[in-house]
């Protein structure tokens, strides 16, 4: 297919993580900063995958265990580990990751919609697959991530964007 | 509802604050004219802010409410030269004008969809004034003809005499003008630039206020002559002809124009007035209040920062004692802290605001109330100066409307009532604020007829809500709290008025919900009295820190009466579950923390709590177990936002200097939820059922499936 480029749109920038080895992708846009793993204080009462909360500069701040949410095992806290802080809809929200890999500049002609048969963890939330020469980075829908049937908290989010 | 087409979104957020300030004010003062009655100051005052209100309605363009105000405004022209007087039917239909004007308000600031209805109200502020208003006749057919006044005439005359000309044109614009206000502001400017104007109509205030018919009249002097006149005037889009009228034959009664003067004299006290007015007291600037609260956030992180660094400056000062960069380092971390302190005092202050903000909103409810119960009530406030906190004084309004009207409709006797009791036919409601031990105190008292403790405990009784043993027992303090208990109206039946399910537990529970406290005391036949405790501000909270497990929690001061050291005290195990604690005869349940809140606590039993921290709310007492106590310190107050949703127990979260992150318990849902009122501990062996409720009441299970 031939480059157009005067059309950006066809392009995306993507942050890559890793989580339980298979690489996800978030669009760079909604991410507002990566930091190294830190001391979450937990809320009681809430869904496991809600790590808790942490202080971002002054900020109180919503973490969430993406293996948990993915139901993926369990893995210790390493170096690498990171949270990704995101905007999803003017609230910031963290995930923990494995590790934070690159960032990629992809053409949205590279991405296939997901298919049924899908062997990584949080497939719910998958939108795309980004094929790429040597590999495959599953593309998230953050907004179902979290938001998507969790408990009360869902629903309020949403009515206060 | 067409607005003028360039007003912009800033434009209509200035009028609209400006507007609420009209209205407020209007309400305000119509309301003391109603009970003080007419002044000439107090007149001129109402009138400055109707027109005022009426000019700016006029510059955005809205026609209904510049018509609306334009009928006040007349009515209380008439009020003004004596013409008329005050009664009830005039402060009747000033009101509803004002409320009529406020509905579009709302609709402009989207907070309501439907239009209001003007017909109505104009016909009634009309019907006020006596006569139908002809110069709001004149806002839907046109302005009432040019007439020529006294001083008009000799101005005439004198141009005459010197020689020069004097020109009356009459343009009449097409049918179909939507611009009629732009197109007449066009004429008078156009007549203006080409000579000396000395009559027009409409007024200059009249096309201000949007008040244009199709013909526009004036009279100039001017040396231009009548074909460059006509020429001009003809230039101008939308004019469907010009036509000139003999100046001398049409010299009108003088008299006809003393209306017109009136209306003139005042609009220069207008403008003068109105721009003073808010410079009262030094200069002020306004500033939207999410900016505001965005600056005061980012102080609030700026303080937490500063503690940060002043604490590393600490750690590294100890490490390299010799470098001289340290020195620096601390002498600027002591001035930041210094800056920054002062910084969050500053803010804090802005943040305060009178008490009488919200407590003038409160005449016009208590005067409307009172009129349709039929009740007499004169509405007394004191310490409206008193300062409190922005974010407070918005939570406090409802709390207080309920109040305010619990009082009216049960609280104060009808007419008849009082006198056969040989009371004053006129009660007084009395809602005052004063400080009181780093508190506000707000008091709602009246002198009606005092809660009837003797009905309540009845009622209690058959709703199932209390037994009649433990309602024998009780003590009469304990019996008026009753009134606290969800599900429970003491009126005999609800009316319009008390409205229906919302009662005064959910009064003490937004109270509360800004780490407040309420009390009543009442008398029988004499009056009742609940005072508000309030913080001075949400912003921080001064709160003792605990450790339960491997977590801290902050536990507001409010709450706090005791601690102890539970080994040194005697533990009752009622139930198999509950635990009960004996502190100087009263028996206290003890909540342990870690079985509130499990996850988390680590390795942490429950039995291995080793303090107690009594709390209180309202008049329901419980222990909280929890590991180690620290220092109390002033915490700033930030919510856990959407995602993290509502925590049953907990009411936010705190960022200590270290940057660590506390969760603040919600003691008065805690103690809601599981506390009960204190009891000699000699009731307790002939209680086996309450004890039994207490072991679900305090049960964890359930306190979370309240969730």
């Amino acid at each position: 297919m031939a480059e157009d480029s005067t059309n950006t749109q066809a392009e995306q920038q993507l942050v890559v993580f890793d989580l339980a080895q298979e690489a996800y992708g978030v669009d760079i846009g909604t991410v507002r900063e990566i930091i190294r793993m830190q001391d979450v204080t937990s809320v009681p009462h809430r869904p496991d995958y809600v790590s808790g909360v942490i202080n971002l500069r002054g900020r109180i701040t919503p973490v969430v265990d993406l293996r948990k949410r993915f139901d993926l095992p369990q893995a210790e806290i390493t170096r690498d580990s990171r949270i990704v802080v995101v905007d999803i809809d003017g609230h910031d929200i963290g995930m923990i990751v494995d590790a934070v890999t690159e960032v990629l500049r992809i053409s949205t002609t590279q991405i296939e919609p997901p298919s049924n048969v899908m062997a990584a963890g949080g497939s719910d939330y998958i939108v795309g697959i980004a094929k790429l020469e040597s590999r495959l980075v599953l593309l998230l829908d953050l907004e179902r991530v979290l938001t998507v049937g969790r408990a009360d908290g869902a629903v309020e989010l949403l009515a206060a964007a | 509802m067409e607005l003028a087409a360039d007003i912009t979104p800033e434009d209509l957020k200035v009028f609209l604050q400006e507007a609420e300030e009209q209205l407020q004010l209007l309400d305000d003062d119509i309301l003391r004219l109603e009970h003080d009655g007419a002044s000439e100051e107090l007149l001129q005052e109402i009138f400055r802010a109707a027109h005022t209100l009426k000019g700016s309605a006029a510059t955005i363009g809205h026609s209904n409410m510049a018509a609306v105000g334009h009928a006040s405004e007349t009515l209380l022209d008439r009020l003004r030269n004596g013409d008329l007087s005050v009664n009830t039917e005039i402060v009747n239909a000033l009101l509803h004008s004002l409320d009529t004007l406020r509905a579009f308000k709302q609709q402009l600031a989207g907070e309501v969809d439907e239009e209001p209805d003007i017909d109505a109200v104009v016909a009634e502020l009309e019907a006020a004034s006596g006569t139908p208003d002809d110069m709001n006749a004149g806002a839907q057919a046109g302005p009432a003809k040019l007439s020529i006044d006294h001083d008009t005439l000799t101005a005439i005359l004198e141009a005459e005499a010197a020689g020069q000309s004097v020109y009356r044109p009459i343009v009449t614009l097409i049918d179909s003008c939507e611009w009629r206000t732009v197109r007449a502001f066009q004429i008078v400017s156009e007549l203006s630039n080409n000579g000396d104007l000395l009559a027009c109509s409409p007024t200059s205030s009249e096309i201000e206020a949007d008040i244009v018919g199709v013909t526009i009249e004036a009279v100039l002097v001017s040396e231009a002559g009548q074909d460059v006149l006509e020429a001009a005037l003809k230039a101008i889009e939308d004019v469907e002809s010009v036509e000139f009228a003999d100046v001398s034959s049409q010299q009108a009664p003088v008299e006809a124009a003393a209306s017109d003067q009136s209306g003139a004299a005042p609009d220069a006290a207008v403008s003068e007035e109105s721009h003073n007015k808010p410079q009262r007291g030094g200069q002020t600037v306004r500033i939207d209040v999410e900016r505001f609260d965005n600056l005061a956030n980012m102080i609030g992180e700026l303080v937490i920062d500063r503690t940060r660094i002043a604490q590393i400056g600490r750690i590294l000062e100890s490490r390299y004692k010799d470098d001289d960069l340290i020195d620096s380092l601390s002498e600027t971390s002591g001035h930041l802290t210094k800056v920054v302190s002062e910084l969050q005092e500053d803010i804090m202050k802005a943040r305060m605001l009178p008490v009488g903000t919200v407590f003038r909103r409160f005449t016009r409810m208590v005067r409307d109330l009172a009129l349709s119960l039929d009740k007499r009530v004169e509405f007394v406030t004191d310490g409206e100066d008193t300062e409190i906190d922005r974010t407070v004084i918005e939570r406090i309004y409802d709390p207080l409307v309920h109040l305010l009207r619990n009082s009216i409709d049960h609280g104060i006797e009808s007419v008849e009532e009082r006198r056969a009791s040989g009371k004053p036919e006129m009660a007084t409601l009395r809602l005052s604020a004063y400080h009181e031990q780093g508190y506000i105190a707000i008091s709602v008292k009246d002198d009606g007829r005092g809660i009837d403790t003797k009905k309540l405990k009845e009622k209690m009784v058959a709703k199932g809500l209390e037994t009649l043993e433990s309602i024998s027992r009780m003590s009469e303090s304990e019996a008026v709290n009753l009134i606290f208990t969800p599900a429970l109206s003491t009126a005999a039946e609800t009316t319009e008025v008390s409205g229906r399910g919302v009662g005064m537990d959910i009064v003490r529970a937004n109270i509360e919900a800004i780490n407040g406290s309420i009390t009543v005391d009442t008398a029988l036949g004499v009056g009742t009295e609940l005072v508000l405790r309030l913080p001075l501000t949400l912003a921080t909270v001064n709160s003792l820190l605990v450790k339960v497990g491997k977590r801290d929690y902050a536990l507001p001061l409010v709450y706090v009466t005791e601690t102890v050291k539970l080994s040194h005290h005697a533990l009752t195990t009622v139930g198999g579950r509950t635990e009960l604690m004996t502190i100087r005869d009263q028996v206290i349940p003890l909540i342990r923390l870690h079985d509130m809140w499990p996850n988390g606590s680590g390795a942490g039993r429950a039995a291995d709590a080793e303090f107690g921290v009594i709390v209180n709310s309202g008049d329901r007492q419980v222990m909280l177990g929890v590991d180690t106590l620290t220092e109390p310190q002033e915490i700033v107050v930030k919510s856990l936002g959407g995602f993290v949703g509502d925590v049953k127990g907990i009411s936010g979260a705190s960022i200590l200097g270290d940057g660590r992150v506390v969760l603040i318990a919600d003691v008065a849902s805690l103690v809601n939820a599981a506390g009960r009122r204190p009891q000699r501990e000699d009731q307790l062996q002939s209680e086996p059922q309450n004890a039994s409720i207490d072991q679900t009441e305090a049960d964890p299970e359930v306190f979370q499936a309240a969730a």
